[in-house]
């Protein structure tokens, strides 16, 4: 029987993961309610910004600037799909397809540039340290994730609520053709949220970098956890994106802890219960709320 | 007994009542003429009866059995069949390839995986009956998109007759079409017998007094007039919602 | 030729594709060196997969990125009864990975289906990626990232060993024809061609009375028990399994290859695989960038060659044939 503290730490743990997740859960749920696309390169951006972060914040010593030159660079790559590609694609096969393309390309390049190896990044200075949990230590800096992406959540929250641009932007989601007649330019609002998703992806990717390091595998690898949490959560409300998140961040965890080999069984069983009674998610509401 | 009857029928869509507690009962053999103005929900009820959509309330029963729960396809074997007022067609396939799957949806072996469709020589027999009856037969490897407007609504129509149904549902079957050609495809509806019961949605008055045995007036959801056409004509209420429309 | 009967048609180019099939797929791989033949075996095995992921894809239109969990549970269940349970009856292997596919094809065809269009693509990639991550991690049992090795060519007792390239190449080559025949005939047959008006308008086949679920279910396990047997033979082929078979990587070849052929003709996926293996194979000799050109070519084909090759050839003939069509 485990004790109050390890509990503790598992619990920590997942909700620190599952931020990370919500991070990257949260942009695909903005693509899929707003222009109806799934990228299957969000976790490609992941990994991408990992591996641009750690190769700034080394050279530069500044963990800080690394986190803007992931993010940015995402933000860009992310810009230039929608732009120019996305936009063209006529259906979600085509994009599925495009997008599942993006994925070899990146992943290759950046075996081809950074090598096979996992890259590690070490906290930023002020966040390195522990803090005790009865018995056990838990990383600052872990905390400061999870307090980021709660907050990251509430602004993304208040933005869509109570913006002008966040009206427009749920408007779109309900109902492309009314916003068209409106006169607001649809396709601006489509590169914003797309460009906006990616940067979320690529801050989260080098936020990433110190717990999860960056390797060849993460792409996969969270791509995979972020749709489970789409699925389990609800797959276009930004409050299902948030639960399910927790929700998997912390099954994740607790499964890793007692049964770390068919730790996936658990993950897999909430799954397919969730599909087998609520196929749309836990959250699922229509429109963008 | 009747053949197809709602009882109390509603349905919601968050708030809006596009349906509410409609009643009406269909007897074998009956030409019934649903009409209404715009959204009056006369598509809602439609859906509701073949079971796209299932009532907020209410129940449904066809043959005396309750079917407010089955769907689509059941209800298909249990007799119903319909057609949509915006044409629905199999796009991408022939005008024989859409009415032989038709013919097949209610055939035994429409799941057999072993052996051709070609073996099934009953499925081209069928097919080449009703599309010689409704002069289509010519253009049966044409690609249905590429028949004109008034010629889909005849594939419409024929994919719904395939299955040999007892109760027909024509959603503004003449939708589209010009007068004359409406009329004339009218007629040959008429032509079915009364073997098959039928439902029908539709705007063109003329048509409406022509073929009714009886009419249902739909407004805002609810049932406000029933009764013959010589009722409806002379029925104060329906006449001042058609005020400024032909009568 | 217009004017000679349909039926002499018929037989002239049944005749005339027996010949060719004998000829390409009989004759040369006697006369070729075996490296070659290896490739041509990977290649049958890749169509056999490729052609049961296209009747979900091209024939009922379904998505489904996952298809490599079968071809891995297919692939598994051989290596772990081989080398696990000392298992040596290639029968019973191959039966129990048809199994273990179909029962995986009804737990994973049930929960993808309960949702349509682009949740059904992310669930199937998913569940696929689960089944992965299950494989990649229980290492005690499946041998996690180092695979399993070890696993021998079946023994028939025959007087020729299936250790021998060419000799397996025949082997395949049997239930390659056999596949291609079962799929063919389904694809002609009425569940076939319900699932082509399932494809282009499912809520009209509702309508006309088709309870399109179980069609589209039906296709689902027939799809998964096509991916099994070529995951199994692969294995035969490969002598070991890595968690490769149950990867993404996997699923993404299998769709390009139906793409890159056509996925609205039946042999297309085969023509993909043909042309997908055989890129691979070069630029696998000579360079270390295949997943990068996979990408590439993924992209180049949706953005400029949607409908594949053979869909393409079919577009020129239909505007030679019939005129330019409108639209």
């Amino acid at each position: 029987m485990p004790e109050a503290d390890q509990i503790g730490l598992v619990l920590l743990n997942g909700v620190s993961f599952g931020m990370l997740l919500f991070l990257l859960a949260a942009g695909l749920v903005l693509m899929l309610g707003v222009m109806n696309i799934v990228n299957l390169a969000h976790g490609s951006f992941y990994m991408l910004a990992g591996f641009i972060g750690i190769a700034v914040a080394t050279r530069t010593g500044n963990f800080l600037l690394g986190a803007l030159a992931g993010m940015l660079a995402i933000g860009f790559v992310g810009l230039v799909m929608e732009r120019f590609f996305l936009r063209r694609l006529p259906g979600h096969v085509e994009q599925v397809l495009f997008t599942l393309g993006c994925v070899y390309i990146i992943w290759d390049l950046s075996r081809i540039i950074w090598g096979s190896h996992p890259q590690y990044l070490p906290p930023p200075e002020i966040l390195t340290g522990t803090v005790p949990i009865g018995d056990y230590s838990f990383p600052v800096y872990r905390l400061a994730v999870t307090g980021f992406g709660v907050i990251t959540g509430l602004v993304l929250w208040l933005f869509l609520e109570k913006t002008r641009f966040g009206a427009v932007i749920r408007a779109g989601a309900d109902d492309k053709e009314m916003v068209e007649g409106i006169g607001i330019d649809v396709k601006l609002v489509f590169t914003v949220v797309f460009t906006l998703a990616a940067l979320l992806a690529g801050l989260s990717g080098v936020l990433g970098a110190p717990i999860l390091t960056a390797n060849l595998s993460i792409d996969w690898q969270v791509l995979t956890l972020a749709f489970v949490v789409m699925v389990v959560g609800g797959v276009r409300t930004l409050k299902g994106a948030f639960m399910g998140s927790l929700l998997i961040g912390i099954v994740d965890s607790v499964g890793k802890f007692f049964f770390p080999e068919l730790a996936m069984f658990l993950l897999f069983g909430l799954m397919a219960l969730i599909l087998a009674f609520r196929p749309y998610g836990l959250f699922s509401y229509r429109g963008l709320h | 007994m009747e053949y197809l009857k709602a009882e109390g029928v509603s349905r919601n869509f968050g708030s809006l009542n596009a349906v509410r507690n409609v009643s009406l009962s269909i007897g074998s053999g009956e030409r019934r003429v649903i009409i209404g103005p715009n959204g009056a929900g006369k598509t809602t009820l439609f859906n509701l009866l073949t079971g796209e959509l299932e009532p907020s309330s209410g129940r449904i029963y066809m043959f005396g059995r309750d079917i407010t729960t089955a769907p689509v396809h059941e209800r298909v074997h249990l007799g119903l069949a319909r057609t949509f007022q915006v044409l629905n067609l199999i796009p991408n396939l022939s005008v024989l390839d859409n009415v032989r799957l038709a013919v097949q949806a209610t055939a035994p072996f429409r799941f057999n995986m072993f052996r051709s469709q070609n073996a099934y020589p009953v499925l081209i027999d069928e097919a080449r009956s009703m599309l010689n009856r409704w002069g289509l037969w010519q253009k049966r490897d044409n690609l249905v998109q590429e028949l004109s407007y008034g010629q889909q609504r005849r594939v419409e129509l024929i994919m719904a007759l395939a299955s040999k149904p007892k109760i027909l549902l024509l959603d503004e079957p003449t939708s589209g079409l010009s007068e004359s050609v409406a009329a004339s495809f009218m007629k040959m509806v008429q032509e079915l017998g009364r073997d098959t019961t039928l439902v029908i949605v539709e705007h063109d008055m003329d048509i409406v007094f022509e073929i009714a045995d009886y009419i249902t007036v739909l407004h805002h959801g609810e049932v406000i007039a029933e009764g013959t056409g010589e009722e409806i004509k002379a029925n104060r209420t329906v006449r001042d919602i058609y005020l400024g429309e032909d009568n | 030729m217009d004017l000679a009967p349909p039926m002499l048609k018929r037989i002239v180019t049944v005749i005339f594709l027996l010949a060719a099939g004998a000829g390409i797929f009989i004759v040369t791989p006697l006369y070729i060196n075996s490296y070659y033949v290896l490739i041509f075996t990977e290649i049958l095995i890749y169509a056999i997969f490729a052609l049961s992921f296209n009747m979900l894809m091209g024939y009922t239109g379904l998505f489904s990125l996952g298809q490599s969990a079968f071809f891995g549970a297919g692939g598994y269940t051989v290596a772990l009864l081989v080398v696990r349970a000392d298992i040596d009856n290639f029968w019973l292997c191959l039966a129990a990975a048809l199994a273990a596919a179909t029962v995986l094809g009804l737990v994973f065809g049930y929960l993808a289906l309960r949702t349509t269009g682009i949740y059904f693509i992310m669930i199937t990639l998913a569940l696929a990626q689960m089944l992965w991550a299950l494989v990649w991690r229980w290492r005690s049992f499946t041998g996690g990232d180092d695979g399993l090795p070890g696993i021998g060519r079946p023994d028939f007792g025959l007087p020729w060993s299936l250790g021998d390239t060419t000799n397996y190449y025949f082997f395949i080559l049997v239930f390659f024809v056999v596949s291609v025949f079962i799929l063919y005939r389904i694809t002609k047959s009425p569940f076939g061609r319900t699932l082509v008006g399932i494809r282009e308008n499912e809520p009209r086949m509702q309508a006309l009375g088709y309870n399109t679920w179980r069609y589209k279910y039906a296709c689902f396990v027939i799809a998964a028990i096509f991916g099994g047997l070529a995951g199994a033979l692969k294995v035969y082929q490969d002598g070991y399994i890595s968690p490769t078979y149950c990867s993404m990587l996997t699923s993404a070849l299998v769709v390009l290859m139906a793409l890159i052929g056509g996925t609205r003709i039946f042999a297309g996926p085969i023509l993909g695989v043909v042309v997908v293996w055989s890129i691979r194979s070069i630029v696998s000799s000579h360079t270390e960038y295949w997943t990068l050109i996979l990408g590439v070519l993924m992209v180049v084909i949706v953005m400029f060659a949607r409908q594949g090759i053979l869909g393409y050839i079919s577009q020129l003939w239909r505007e030679v044939r019939y005129g330019i069509p409108e639209g």
